[in-house]
């Protein structure tokens, strides 16, 4: 890669990064901090792939895009994807000095580590990738060798990590869970109801509007085919005028019930 | 190109990332910037293996990438629990322990 | 980036690299177009109908005329969708389908305009993570088109689809592991290449076999077309859908089923390089003929799509899920593991194969052998667990037992206490006379 075209690199992904890691932290929603957030780790692959480290690369967008922020977004739809933030300030003056100490803390690292390390040599990685015939290579036989404890140890603390998640998150079943066998008899034992579908609203009455019942073969209406939150405003109800005398005896029966 | 502006863009995210956790209330986006601030390090640690010209630099990023997976997974999980009980995402909730 | 051992990769001159990737995008389009078209007249075959056969030769144009109706259709934005991100998610599914075909090998080094080059857009050594991460990338689409239209349907939909894929990309993730194994490589050029003597279908069987069933899970199609469920789901993620940006989900899913069938090839079905009786013929792995057996391999594995949708009805989400953690990712495991220790064996040790089979047969007699004894000793176990719970549902609760009370669990009953016995009077107005140390028996434990 021609120096003049990683520069170009650089400027799009780190300046498309910066908006991201901005717009992560100053959005209400917090699905579109995660969208953000996985823009900010997607251009950060691409940086990774600049760098000479093109298996880093595509292992950042399988597991950080892939699964830590999938695994946001799962999350996020279980807790409830809208609740957004309190604008209220539980210390007072927080946000004004969180934003002051980030700013600092940018300064301070610029500063330093640039001071420190301004002028130094870029080896490339070239030669260190060609040594075992390739970047995977290389990175293999590290794994394999000199961090081979850690990686041992890495493989430990997943495990126990994904057990310690079932744990948090498992709710005891008390009861064995019924069947699809033990659920259909109970479907169709007497007084459980309707077991198949219910007819919909306006079947063979004179009107199809939600709020008419369905008239069933022998004449009579089926008020189970009109929604329930319908049906409690009887009012509402759009009656047939040959079958009334049916229907005001089923609504009282209705009503006892 | 010089590789200390790698350096530099993590810092700037690194950064972008502290205030994220010290301002947000939602426990779900602090944690996402606790994850900001893991890769500006993973970026640190790519540039300067490059910089140097050995791939130990690239070994360990791929680790902290490892523990970040289970440290999620965690975390998260706990985040769904501490929901259940309490209703709310918000990290001002639990805070039972104080008393 | 090292490219020594990559040859012609990153050395096409400019026109050539955007020539492939408009032919890349054309072939793509033209064969989701085919793939539909194919889809309906051999479900229609298999169901005793005939299928579209209007518009074109053989209906063949059909395809194409629903796309223009598609497109030209009135578009329905919810009022409760979140538009942005409404917006964005069909462009993401679209795009990431199209990206991931970048790396899928057609042909050997043949010349164009008179440059040599491979009939391949690009290649790089870890060109198959590349196709797992535009795929975990496309699931994005799914997820927030889910999410943004503010519907509750579709937001089922895109969860299950976000757990489907997340489930079942790690089983295909697994079964690549052996290949990259065999292959020393996870570039899908030099895959190919290994291949050349025997296919690694044949020698990996079984991550062939895992590859293929989570390949069907991959891409939501049937039996494991969970998150669009018309049953169920209406239309899954994308209900609230219409018009072009339907027509883009739409795209997006065939090119995937096309996606995901040319890595089965490419990985397991040897890409390009011709099958066996017509690899007998010398010429038959040069110039532009391999393109013709890629093809044909890629539609063997759209025919079987096809096949599994007209014949097999939809698993149930619980059962589909306990399929791809409890079958699937255990069986790649195992796989993994015994592949890894009889080349180690065979590399380290010297071992011919025929010693690797014996060693073989003597650890399956072993873990039959073991596999019984512990099924002997679960059963015992079993046993004791039920008598002994059996004999503590029999004792009535006491909630000061442990000297610290303690609310019932279920199945248990408290004990009447007289206060309890005092309320009950009063509330009746008549005298409840229950066992003061016993609990009520209307309630059967476990009922």
């Amino acid at each position: 890669m021609s120096i003049d075209g990683e520069l170009v690199v650089f400027i799009i992904c780190g300046g498309l990064s910066v908006v991201g890691a901005l717009g992560m932290v100053l959005s209400r929603k917090a699905v579109h901090s995660a969208l953000f957030i996985a823009m900010v780790m997607i251009n950060l692959a691409i940086l990774y792939i600049a760098n000479s480290a093109p298996f880093l690369g595509m292992v950042q967008i399988i597991v950080y895009t892939g699964a830590v922020m999938m695994l946001f977004l799962f999350v996020l739809m279980v807790v409830g994807v809208d609740s957004s933030d309190s604008l209220i300030e539980t210390i007072r003056g927080q946000r004004l000095f969180g934003i002051l100490f980030g700013v600092a803390l940018a300064i301070l690292l610029i500063g330093g580590i640039g001071s420190a390390i301004t002028g130094k040599a870029d080896i490339g990685l070239i030669a260190a990738n060609d040594e075992f015939g390739g970047n995977v290579e290389g990175i293999a036989d590290l794994i394999f060798s000199d961090y081979l404890f850690a990686f041992q140890a890495t493989a430990a603390l997943l495990i126990t990590a994904g057990l310690g998640a079932v744990i948090l998150t498992h709710r005891e079943a008390w009861r064995p869970k019924a069947t699809q066998k033990e659920l259909s008899v109970a479907r169709f034992m007497v007084g459980a109801g309707h077991p198949g579908n219910k007819p919909n609203p306006g079947v063979y009455a004179r009107h199809n509007a939600v709020n008419t019942p369905a008239i069933l073969p022998d004449g009579s209406l089926a008020l189970d085919s009109v929604p329930e939150p319908v049906r409690s405003r009887d009012d509402s109800l759009i009656i047939d005028h040959r079958v009334v005398s049916t229907v005001v005896e089923l609504v009282e029966s209705e009503d006892q019930n | 190109m010089d590789p200390i502006y790698y350096i530099y863009l993590a810092t700037l995210l690194f950064s972008i990332g502290a205030i994220g956790v010290l301002v947000r209330r939602n426990a779900i986006i602090v944690f996402m910037s606790v994850e900001l601030m893991l890769n500006a390090a993973n970026l640190v640690f790519v540039a300067f293996a490059r910089m140097n010209g050995n791939l130990d630099g690239q070994t360990v990023a791929f680790f902290v990438m490892v523990v970040a997976a289970a440290e999620v997974v965690v975390g998260l999980a706990i985040i769904v629990q501490v929901f259940r009980t309490r209703q709310s995402a918000s990290i001002d909730e639990p805070n039972l322990l104080k008393y | 980036m090292s490219g020594s051992s990559f040859g012609f990769f990153g050395t096409d001159p400019w026109w050539m690299v955007i020539l492939k990737a408009v032919a890349i995008f054309g072939m793509l389009v033209v064969l989701t177009l085919f793939t539909i078209w194919w889809e309906r007249r051999v479900v229609s075959r298999m169901q005793n109908r005939i299928g579209p056969n209007r518009v074109g030769p053989a209906g063949l144009l059909q395809s194409l005329m629903d796309g223009f109706k598609l497109a030209f259709k009135e578009e329905i934005i919810p009022k409760s969708a979140h538009v942005a991100v409404y917006w964005i998610a069909p462009v993401i599914s679209a795009t990431a389908a199209f990206l991931a075909f970048a790396v899928i090998p057609f042909g050997p080094t043949v010349s164009i305009f008179g440059v040599e080059t491979p009939l391949q857009l690009t290649d790089f050594p870890v060109s198959v993570l590349y196709v797992l991460a535009i795929a975990s990338v496309g699931v994005y689409g799914l997820v927030l088109a889910g999410w943004s239209s503010g519907s509750t349907y579709p937001l089922l939909g895109g969860l299950r689809s976000t757990a489907q894929v997340i489930s079942y990309e790690i089983a295909m993730g697994l079964s690549f592991v052996a290949v990259f194994l065999f292959a020393g490589s996870m570039s899908t050029s030099e895959i190919i290449a290994k291949q050349q003597p025997i296919w690694f279908a044949v020698i990996l069987l079984p991550s062939f076999l895992i590859y293929v069933t989570s390949m069907v899970g991959e891409t939501n199609r049937a039996p494991f077309d969970l998150p669009e469920a018309e049953g169920e789901l209406v239309g899954g993620f994308h209900t609230e859908y219409s018009s072009l940006k339907f027509a883009m989900f739409f795209l997006a899913e065939y090119i995937n089923m096309v996606t995901v069938s040319a890595l089965a090839a490419t990985l397991f079905l040897g890409g390009w390089l011709a099958p066996w009786p017509i690899s007998l013929w010398d010429s038959a792995n040069v110039g532009w003929w391999p393109i013709l057996w890629w093809l044909l391999k890629v539609q063997l594995f759209i025919f079987m799509f096809i096949w599994l949708r007209a014949t097999l009805p939809r698993l149930r989400y619980d059962q589909f899920m306990k399929f791809g953690w409890k079958v699937l990712i255990p069986a790649s495991l195992g796989w993994i593991f015994i592949v890894a220790t009889a080349r180690v064996f065979r590399d380290d040790f010297a071992f011919t194969n025929q010693q690797l089979l014996i060693t073989g047969a003597v650890v399956i007699a072993l873990l039959l052998v073991g596999s019984w004894l512990l099924q002997i000793r679960s059963d015992r176990m079993q046993a004791t667990v039920e008598a002994e719970l059996e004999q503590a549902l029999s004792v009535p609760f006491d909630a000061m037992a442990g000297g610290h009370p303690v609310p019932p669990m279920p199945g248990q009953v408290l004990a009447y206490t007289p206060r309890r016995v005092l309320a009950a009077q009063s509330v009746a107005g008549q005298v409840i006379a229950p066992a003061l140390d016993s609990a009520p028996t209307e309630e059967t434990p476990y009922a």
